[in-house]
């Protein structure tokens, strides 16, 4: 105890952890899309192919995601930017659910978010 | 080469510039109020120590240029792999340049524990990502 009044008061930290959790893998994504598209086109739901090009809506969601992981990081708002995560990540399990080996990481960065959520719900 | 380092490099350099930006903003702009630390920690007794500038520039502003030099090269790789400067391939500069980082950051870890006797939460995680882009480096 002695030790831990020593290095800190860590209430704050664990917000900050759950924001780079979530900020890293988002920016880490957005990254990937854009140096091999082709590795990530394939997650995109045929019904959403049909309407729109693949490569636009694979551009659209990469920004998306790099767009959040830059505003987890930025600590600003960060409520409504895990809100948005928790959608966006919601979103890609349901449509990605025949992948559910492959997708199965993103529901604990779906829970990651929604921890966010009800840390940050009150500040 | 595998483009999935580069992606992960190239996240890193973006997660160092968040951090070593957030301390410049902080000591330039007047709006910007005082260091918030996660971890409630006085971060200026290091941030505004005698031994927060090199040669007369600002670590945070070294380190944040670092970051982007890494991106840049990052990117520049990505889209450019046989590209050679001074006769030496990318890569290999990219390995030395992160060794460089990483030397820089151990002997500022040196400094917190040793002289100021204090530590800024935000230099160890900057010096966290510089560990993580010189072993990310090893495998461009």
């Amino acid at each position: 105890m002695k030790l831990k009044k020593q290095i800190c008061d860590c209430s704050n930290l664990a917000p900050f952890i759950l924001r780079v959790a979530l900020a890293v893998p988002f920016l880490f994504v957005a990254i990937d899309a854009a140096l091999q598209p082709e590795a990530w086109v394939g997650f995109i739901p045929s019904f959403v192919t049909s309407i729109l090009p693949a490569s636009l809506v694979l551009a659209a969601h990469a920004l998306m995601d790099f767009t959040l992981g830059l505003w987890l990081l930025s600590g600003w708002k960060t409520k409504y930017a895990a809100a948005l995560s928790a959608i966006n990540l919601a979103t890609i399990i349901v449509v990605n659910l025949f992948a559910l080996e492959i997708i199965f990481r993103d529901v604990g960065l779906l829970l990651t978010a929604l921890a966010l959520v009800v840390l940050e719900y009150k500040k | 080469m595998s483009s999935v380092f580069t992606a992960s490099f190239i996240t890193l350099a973006i997660v160092g510039m968040a951090d070593a930006g957030y301390l410049v903003w902080k000591h330039y702009s007047h709006k910007a109020g005082p260091l918030v630390c996660p971890l409630d920690h006085d971060c200026s007794k290091v941030t505004e120590s005698r031994w927060s500038s090199t040669f007369w520039v600002r670590n945070e502003v070294l380190g944040f240029l670092f970051y982007l030099s890494m991106l840049v090269a990052g990117l520049v790789m990505f889209f450019m792999p046989g590209l050679l400067l001074l006769s030496l391939p990318l890569t290999l500069l990219m390995k030395l340049a992160a060794g460089a980082g990483l030397l820089f950051s151990l002997f500022l870890i040196w400094v917190q524990i040793y002289k100021i006797k204090d530590y800024c939460f935000y230099c160890m995680i900057s010096a966290l990502v510089t560990l993580l882009l010189f072993v990310n480096s090893l495998y461009l």
